[in-house]
């Protein structure tokens, strides 16, 4: 079970999502982002969101990453990880290769088992891979105007227009860098068997 | 304040019209005689305006008539213009010493047929209000908040200027059973007895003395700082205490105004959808539907992000489960060894197995073979399929969805933009507007309120349970237990009599208007408000919501009015308008009851009533 426990270092743009969530449990007047089921998804997305983005392995040797602010958590994430940690295993193994008999297996094995143990690691997961990529959400790509959080942090009040901050617009970007990812990580792996 | 009497009522440049009125001296009634179109609700509704709103809340809150909000500027007139309303009165303090006071309004804008909802382009609401010619003088808030202190107008505003639209309201109140709460919490808000918050206030003092004489007793520091602490608290708590009373008549303030305003939005809406101009029927149909897209693309909207882990893909998990057995299978991938049975082998240096020593080649063998054990978990990971929920968001189909909605919001829009509409309609339409934006307003407002009381609440609690510990806590205030406990106990016996005092006080005010319906109508005529039944007029004992009669009932506002207003004046816009037979006895009702009256008559209501309030008339005619 993967449980964040305490506080989780977060940027900016994900506090202020945050703390539009939070008006939904003092009955303040919300506006989209009270419609979180909890307070934690917008969190998970972000991550996901930062993993497809950066197709970028987390540090293995870091023990924690700071960002700018931080919030106190208690929420079991294990269903969530069970995608998260499947995307990260193939893009280790696009990144590392498939095992192959002439080189040094057992190293391989070795690398392997290490990565994989961090990921089953809930403190790892807290500390800094959550982090790690919601820094990578949180960058501004060149051509936008703003990086995917700020985005969704300004998505909370929306007219009837088709605004590069609405939900639906947000809700397809983030299929579009998924299919990105699945085509450039997990189809090439799939293809070389 | 006693002795009330207002001197004179200014009004230049209000919609390009200027007059004057001028009262008698105090001691004498005033009638003016004012022919249709001269400002007779005119008058009434500017004071309203500038008694009922500070300068800060009063841009848009001016009514005229049925026109809400309505505007106040010369529309005939280009360019920077002014409306200035000023208003004289006296009055006499405590001490038998004489004020004389003047307040004014000044309005500065422009007139735009372009703005909306009224015409009005304001740049600036400015009041002063000046005591005895100058010596005292307060701006905006502070002139609003001074006459609330001291005159309480903005609380019965409506009611000492008093017109037929107030009149038919009151009406509305005391025929219709739906409406018997909303007349109740008018009459509540006059039912706090100014004693009771006295009482608790010399409690609270005498509890600060208690603790004050403990406190100069005692020399140990400790219990000093637990009273010290404990004064802060009780302290605390009071003004909790009168925020929480000013909160709860705000909502209840508030909720009243909303409700009205919502059956004032119905009563427009009835209005629309029975015209039977066509273009205003579709412009009612195209709302509805882009009220409804609006609604959908909020829904549509909502669930993306309810439902916002169902963005996760999982068709590529066959894919990946063939990955992981390709890894496994290409890799051999051993099975987990114990770890705690590798670590016995290396540090025993016997096979614990098979018992036999481990010899340098076995040792190493073993120890490289710890180096790639699997743990238990990455091994489960490994060896497990990968399977979670299938998900069948689609991000494609919820964004055209919400393209199609906001496509179906724009053509309505455009539909609506492109109706002409006649005048009257397009004034039906803006006052709808309004009144749902105002509607609007006052829910969130209320909401606030609600939480803000809620929070007190709790704090209250809070404080009340801090204040009992120290209290027991404190060896010095062991000797003064008993005069605590008192103390407490009458604040409970005062707090519970507030709400005691108000039931009374609606028999009070139902005996004082009986009283009055009596003086004008006849013996035969009283009236009676309850709880249940809320305002009625009786007649030989029998009572019901239509006895009376038109005039009936108009004289039962009248008397409401009265035992509602807390100032002593009264301004009445066409008063006997409708009265019929009993102009006579009213004229008396009035002059009996008030040391100031201040008539607006139409010239046909002069006879069997304006000589018998004042016996010279004034009569008014508008300056442009």
């Amino acid at each position: 079970m993967i449980r964040i426990k305490g506080h989780l270092q977060i940027p900016k743009a994900m506090e202020s999502i945050i703390e539009e969530r939070q008006k939904k449990e003092k009955n303040e007047t919300i506006g989209y982002l009270g419609s979180f089921e909890r307070l934690i998804d917008p969190v998970l997305i972000g991550a996901l969101f930062g993993l497809y983005k950066s197709q970028a392995l987390p540090p293995i040797e870091k023990d924690e990453i700071r960002l700018a602010a931080s919030h106190e958590f208690n929420a079991d994430i294990t269903h969530f990880t069970e995608n998260f940690n499947h995307f990260l295993f193939c893009l280790w193994v696009k990144k590392n290769g498939a095992p192959d008999e002439t080189v040094d297996i057992n190293n391989y094995r070795e690398e392997l088992y290490e990565f994989i143990s961090r990921l089953l690691d809930s403190e790892y997961y807290k500390n800094v891979l959550i982090p790690f990529y919601l820094d990578k959400a949180d960058q501004q790509e060149s051509g936008e105007t703003s990086s995917f959080l700020h985005r969704l942090s300004s998505s909370n009040k929306v007219g009837p227009v088709l605004e590069l901050y609405s939900p639906e617009y947000l809700a397809r970007e983030f299929s579009d860098a998924q299919n990105d990812f699945i085509t450039n990580v997990i189809m090439p792996l799939a293809k070389q068997k | 304040m006693d002795n009330i009497h207002f001197d004179m009522i200014k009004v230049r440049g209000y919609r390009g019209r200027n007059f004057t009125l001028k009262m008698n001296p105090p001691g004498e009634h005033t009638v003016f005689v004012m022919d249709g179109n001269t400002g007779k609700t005119t008058v009434i509704e500017l004071l309203r305006w500038c008694f009922g709103y500070p300068a800060n809340e009063a841009k848009g809150k001016f009514n005229h008539m049925w026109i809400i909000p309505a505007h106040v500027l010369d529309e005939s007139k280009t360019g920077p213009q002014i409306c200035e309303i000023t208003i004289h009165f006296k009055a006499t303090d405590n001490q038998g010493n004489q004020h004389f006071y003047q307040f004014k309004r000044v309005t500065e804008g422009e007139s735009d047929f372009n703005n909306k909802p009224t015409t009005d382009r304001i740049s600036k609401i400015y009041d002063t209000l000046e005591i005895d010619h100058g010596k005292r003088k307060f701006e905006n808030e502070q002139a609003y908040a001074f006459l609330n202190a001291q005159f309480r107008f903005n609380e019965c505003v409506d009611y000492f200027c008093f017109d037929g639209e107030k009149a038919r309201e009151v009406m509305q109140l005391s025929s219709n059973s739906e409406k018997i709460a909303d007349l109740l919490l008018l009459v509540n808000q006059r039912a706090t007895h100014p004693r009771i918050e006295e009482y608790k206030q010399k409690l609270n003092g005498l509890r600060a003395r208690v603790l004050q004489e403990a406190n100069a007793k005692i020399t140990d520091h400790a219990l000093k700082i637990s009273i010290g602490k404990l004064n802060a608290k009780i302290v605390d708590l009071a003004r909790l205490e009168t925020e929480l009373g000013n909160i709860s008549s705000d909502i209840a303030v508030c909720s009243l105004a909303q409700k009205q305003l919502r059956e004032k939005a119905k009563e427009v809406q009835d209005k629309i959808t029975a015209a039977k101009a066509t273009a205003l029927v579709k412009r009612s149909e195209y709302e509805v539907k882009k009220n409804n897209a609006t609604t959908k693309i909020g829904e549509t909207r909502n669930s993306i992000y309810a439902e916002i882990l169902d963005w996760v893909s999982t068709d590529t998990i066959p894919t990946i489960n063939q990955i992981k057995t390709v890894i496994k299978e290409k890799g051999k991938l051993p099975e987990p060894y114990r770890k705690d049975l590798v670590q016995n082998c290396i540090r025993n240096k016997r096979c614990e197995i098979c018992g036999r020593p481990l010899d340098k080649q076995s040792e190493e063998r073993i120890k490289k073979l710890e180096r790639q054990v699997a743990p238990h978990n990455v091994h489960v990971f490994l060896s497990s399929d990968f399977s979670v929920n299938p998900s069948t968001f689609d991000s494609g189909e919820q964004y055209n969805i919400i393209k199609k909605l906001i496509n179906e919001y724009n053509l309505f829009d455009n539909r609506i933009k492109n109706i002409k509409l006649s005048a009257e309609d397009a004034l039906l339409i803006s006052q709808k507007e309004t009144l749902d934006q105002q509607i609007l307003d006052l829910n969130t407002k209320i909401s606030d309120l609600q939480r803000d009381e809620t929070d007190r609440k709790e704090w209250k609690a809070q404080l009340k349970r801090e204040i009992q510990e120290l209290e027991e806590k404190n060896a010095a205030l062991k000797e003064n237990k008993i005069i605590l406990d008192k103390i407490k106990e009458s604040i409970t016996v005062v707090e519970t009599a507030g709400e005691k005092i108000k039931s009374k006080t609606i028999d009070i005010i139902g005996n004082v208007i009986s009283e009055n319906v009596t003086s004008i109508l006849g013996p035969k005529f009283t009236a009676k408000i309850s709880e249940t039944e809320g305002l009625m007029l009786g007649e030989n004992g029998f009572y019901s919501r239509e006895r009376g009669g038109y005039s009936g009932r108009l004289i039962l506002s009248y008397c409401f009015a009265e035992a509602m207003t807390l100032i002593d004046p009264i301004i009445v816009d066409t008063p006997s308008g409708n009265i019929g037979g009993q102009r006579e006895q009213l004229a008396r009702h009035l002059c009996a009851n008030h040391k100031q009256i201040i008539l607006m008559c139409l010239p046909t209501e002069i006879q069997n009533f304006a000589p018998i309030v004042s016996p010279s008339t004034i009569e008014i005619e508008n300056q442009e």
